[in-house]
């Protein structure tokens, strides 16, 4: 238990010893896709043929990745769609008591044994299968009644227009609005105006609510950087204070930390509440949503919307492993893991993946993310012009890449725990590293450097067998995925909001053929961003925590 | 149930990906199981790319499905007979050999139409011409006379008699033409009740007979040369000294150098060899003298043993440049220095830019020195010279082709096209007959070649290919 209590989650106040491990954690992963993109180059023109075979063995891994992940999305994207109609809040009472509901649930199950009732088929049997399980497993059910939400709303200067359709999106929550605690988490440095506004808010939508709190977060307190993490860490404790006030145990609580511009659906609280009561160990968990990016989605630039969608495809095929889900963006978790493993991390920009491993290396490897297959709807990142959302969109996926400051002190972490098994903990280190090089290389080995070989083959090259077969077998490889990314247009299509934009049939024509920027869009606005990040962290510089401009 | 269904896929993918990228990367090397020998073979390739396009390609008489350009792969090592065949075209057909691993390019195969695509642009009966100026112009003169020069715009098609645009009196007859690729300027040495000077023609500048007359150029000149964009500034080099013209003054100025051998105009640079055998590179007018090479060592050592009046100088980048002495003495500042001893008639550069080759030619013989391709030898490495052809008659001009890929060259009356890339023996073929002692044009851009046809003595335009 000791280390549990003195692991310190953060790159400030270690010592000389931890500093010089924390450092060579910090510069491997911009080492690895450093040394990655230059050997893969410089041998494209020291040894084309083999740089060649590199590129074909690469190519191929990615080809059945590519079909991998896709035959995932899809499976993902159908669970999505079988969940969409459930009434989570019969479904919550129905888990109070599974041995009474089961009955008539079996019963349900055979009369929707039809082709017209296939998707509530789909959803009873996995409602079926899991009230088993919870019989099975002898799981002590939280009554419905007696949770509570706790939702921490992180504003810093998004006007009124991007936060009170978030408040709004609450109110018409299926979860009792009586059990839910919004809280404004503002800015002090945004100034009075935000302030202002964020206690109209509260004036106006605060009888909705048990309550609805407005927690101004002060600048400059000593330890903490200007990170959302500080902000909403300074919430929650305020949060805390009124929870201990009315008595209401934390293991009641159930937290959200939504970002400024997240968009619920009615559902999403039943849903939240419906996963928290059915798992045995829902306190030693964190419960990840599908982040969609549909609240400005029509507006947004072409190339945007592309990268959004790919990052909520990405999500859906990471819900298909909780084995190795990672919290991202806006998510959830018990209020009682959070006060216990000391809040999120005050001084680190990706708060919403550091609270994962934190949680983790606090409970010796006794944490998980439980995907939930509902979606959060977000804004993609627009600021105005087109020029300006580029950069804006730029410096978000920046920020995200970022996560990688994770690594160095989960890999700390993970040298000082005892309790974590070695497996678990490459399983967890291989993944982290993994991810991390992949995406800041990916983009330039398929799109660019995997065609050096061929186009700066030397007289020797140009005249081998493989000079001629490699474009033929990577066109080979590039019409396969094309097909894989023929699904993700049309899951794009399905997965988009219904009926929204003026000229329906021309405007999802557009977006369709969006879609070709794919390799531009993916290599200069996610894996250049990721490879800026990992620059600057292997060279110890820092990242300022910049609010994504989101206008509507 | 989806992460079982995630294991469940993982594994057996894996497996696949481990047979599916040795065999992958095995095939694309050329490796092949063999039915009858269930070995692995290894086998070759053989890529066809011909102009024009949508050949049927014959090896060993079998048709592939494949049209031109084509790639036919999985031939087992060995000699193949290979044949390229498109409908009003003659054919084209080679003995290849297949070597394990390696492609065998025949990039480009050129198809010559049974019916040549010839456009007479003039009808007049012409005796020579010079080719063309940026403005795309052709002169060419009825005979030897100054007075039947006509002037050809390609572009416009049009045909312009310069007596009668110009006061041109009879009695001129034309001795000489110098001219220079790209260079809107063309100098004839004509001759009038037997005094030489030269008649300058610049097109857009044409002017009066006397004006065009200039006496301050010397007809006797060893060398004269100018940088074909800006060619206002003539230099000429007249017993050991290296002076300059200047058209749109009509003034010459002292001269820039003395004891000059040699020199060559590239850009805004001029090379100047001196009878030292020290090298200079100077500005246009001889300011900021550069010395390139020390008279006492390496220059005597190149220079010294070559029996010359002059040498021009040919440079084909800052770094390479080409010597080439009235005797034909083919000269480098790139090892072994000496490429050939004498003959060479001519030299021409590579078309494209990022080459470093050029193509020379005697009377008799057509070769190449690649400047990039090196030799392996035993102590310094050589630049890679190559004789295409060694069967001429009388060699008189000749053309890097098709990215230098052929040859054309005219060899007394007829015009050739050579094969100078892919397996050997290169292909020959005539072309065509043009008016003896007339010269040609060959213009890459448009792969057309300009002639005076031996029978109607008319200026033709033919395309090689379509």
């Amino acid at each position: 238990m000791t280390s549990k209590k003195t692991f310190n989650f953060s790159h400030r106040g270690l010592s000389p010893w931890e500093y010089a491990l924390e450092r060579f954690f910090q510069i491997l992963p911009g080492f690895l896709s450093w040394a990655i993109l230059i050997s893969v180059t410089v041998l494209s023109f020291t040894r084309p043929l083999e740089a060649a075979i590199v590129v074909i063995a690469y190519e191929i891994f990615w080809l059945f990745r590519l079909f991998y992940m896709t035959l995932f999305m899809v499976l993902a994207y159908g669970v999505l769609e079988i969940e969409k109609g459930t009434d989570w809040i019969e479904r919550c009472r129905s888990l109070e008591m599974p041995e009474k509901s089961l009955p008539h649930l079996q019963e349900k199950i055979k009369a929707l044994r039809k082709l017209k009732t296939l998707r509530e088929w789909f959803s009873c049997k996995n409602q079926e299968r899991e009230a088993k399980e919870i019989l099975r497993q002898k799981v002590t059910v939280p009554a419905f009644d007696s949770l509570y939400h706790l939702v921490i709303i992180a504003v810093a200067n998004e006007g009124r227009k991007v936060v009170e359709p978030n408040l709004r999106a609450l109110q018409h929550s299926q979860f009792p609005c009586g059990r839910i605690v919004p809280v404004l988490a503002v800015e002090e440095r945004a100034g009075t105006g935000q302030r202002e506004m964020a206690e109209a808010l509260q004036k106006e939508y605060r009888s909705s609510f048990f309550d609805l709190l407005v927690v101004i977060h002060p600048e400059g307190i000593d330890g903490e950087a200007r990170v959302k993490g500080a902000n909403v860490a300074c919430a929650a404790k305020r949060a805390a204070a009124f929870f201990e006030e009315r008595k209401i145990d934390f293991e009641r609580v159930i937290i959200s930390c939504f970002d400024a511009d997240t968009v619920a659906g009615p559902e999403y609280f039943a849903a939240l509440t419906y996963h928290f009561m059915r798992h045995p160990n829902r306190l030693r968990a964190s419960y990840q949503p599908i982040p969609v990016y549909h609240n400005n989605i029509w507006e947004a630039p072409g190339f945007a919307r592309v990268l959004e969608m790919g990052s909520s495809f990405f999500q859906l095929i990471e819900a298909t492993n909780p084995e190795k889900l990672v919290t991202f963006s806006s998510h959830s978790m018990s209020f009682k893991a959070l006060v216990e493993v000391g809040y999120w991390p005050v001084d680190m920009i990706s708060d919403d993946s550091a609270i994962f491993w934190k949680a983790l290396i606090h409970y010796g490897g006794d944490y998980r993310v439980i995907p939930m297959y509902i979606t959060l709807s977000m804004d993609v990142a627009m600021a105005g012009s087109y020029w300006k959302t580029l950069i804006n969109v730029y410096r978000q996926k920046r920020r995200w890449a970022w996560g990688v400051e994770n690594f160095p002190i989960v890999m700390r972490g993970f040298l000082q725990d005892k309790r974590i098994s070695f497996l678990n903990k490459l399983r967890y280190a291989s993944k982290l590293l993994g991810m991390h090089v992949s995406w800041a290389t990916v983009g330039f080995l398929i799109s660019i450097i995997g065609w050096l070989p061929a186009f700066f083959a030397g007289r020797e090259f140009s005249s081998s067998i493989l000079y001629y077969n490699s474009p033929r077998i990577t066109a080979l490889i590039f019409n396969l995925a094309l097909a894989a990314l023929i699904v993700t247009i049309i899951l794009a299509h399905l997965l988009l909001p219904k009926g929204k934009p003026p000229n329906p049939l021309l405007k999802r024509f557009w977006f369709a053929l969006e879609w070709l920027l794919v390799p531009v869009v993916f290599t200069f606005l996610s894996t250049l961003p990721a490879l800026d990040a990992q620059t600057r962290l292997m060279r110890g510089q820092t990242l300022e925590f910049k609010v994504t401009e989101k206008k509507r | 149930m989806l992460l079982f269904l995630r294991k469940a896929v993982f594994y057996p993918l894996l497996i696949l990906y481990c047979l599916v990228t040795p065999y992958t990367i095995l095939y694309a090397l050329g490796y092949l199981i063999s039915p009858e020998q269930r070995t692995l073979v290894k086998t070759g390739l053989v890529s066809v790319i011909s102009f024009p396009r949508h050949a049927r390609v014959f090896i060993e008489g079998k048709k592939f499905s494949k049209a031109t350009p084509t790639v036919v792969s999985d031939l087992l090592p060995g000699k193949y007979h290979v044949r390229v065949v498109r409908k009003g075209f003659g054919y084209w057909e080679k003995e290849i050999e297949i070597e394990p691993e390696k492609a065998t390019q025949l990039e480009p195969v050129l198809l010559l139409p049974h019916k040549p695509d010839a456009d007479v642009i003039s009808h007049h009966a012409f005796a020579n011409m010079v080719p063309g100026t940026p403005e795309a112009k052709i002169l060419a003169w009825q005979n030897p006379q100054l007075d039947s020069l006509w002037k050809i715009d390609l572009f416009f098609k049009r045909e312009t008699l310069l007596s009668r645009e110009l006061d041109i009196r009879p009695g001129v007859s034309i001795v000489d033409i110098l001219y220079r690729e790209k260079s809107p300027v063309v100098l004839f040495l004509v001759e009038a009740a037997g005094k030489r000077q030269f008649f300058i023609f610049q097109p857009g500048r044409e002017k009066k007979m006397a004006e065009s007359l200039n006496e301050l150029l010397p007809t006797d000149a060893d060398w004269i040369d100018w940088n074909p964009k800006n060619a206002s500034q003539i230099y000429f080099l007249k017993d050991g000294f290296l002076s300059r013209l200047d058209l749109n003054h009509e003034k010459i100025y002292p001269p820039i150098h003395s004891d000059v051998l040699g020199f060559g105009v590239h850009k805004k640079h001029l090379y100047v060899l001196k009878k030292d055998y020290s090298l200079l590179e100077t500005g246009p007018e001889g300011e900021n003298p550069d010395l390139l090479l020390e008279s006492e060592t390496l220059g005597t050592k190149i220079f010294s043993g070559v029996s010359a009046r002059y040498f021009q100088i040919e440079v084909l980048d800052r770094d390479l440049l080409v010597f080439l002495s009235d005797q034909g003495a083919l000269i480098s500042n790139r090892l072994p220095y000496h490429h050939v001893d004498q003959g060479v008639r001519g030299v021409s550069r590579s078309h494209a830019l990022d080459e470093e080759k050029v193509l020379f030619w005697t009377g008799h013989e057509i070769g190449a020195i690649d400047f990039q391709r090196e030799k392996e030898t035993l102590f310094e490495k050589e630049p890679e010279e190559e004789i295409f052809y060694a069967g001429g008659k009388d060699i008189q001009q000749a053309f890097w082709a098709y990215e230098d890929s052929h040859v054309i060259f005219l060899d007394r009356a007829s015009v050739f096209l050579l094969e100078v890339k892919g397996p050997k023996p290169y292909l020959l073929r005539e072309i065509v007959r043009v008016k003896p002692d007339s010269r040609i044009y060959y213009h890459e851009g448009e792969h057309a070649l300009y002639y005076i046809d031996a029978q109607s003595r008319n200026l033709v335009k033919r395309k090689i290919v379509e």
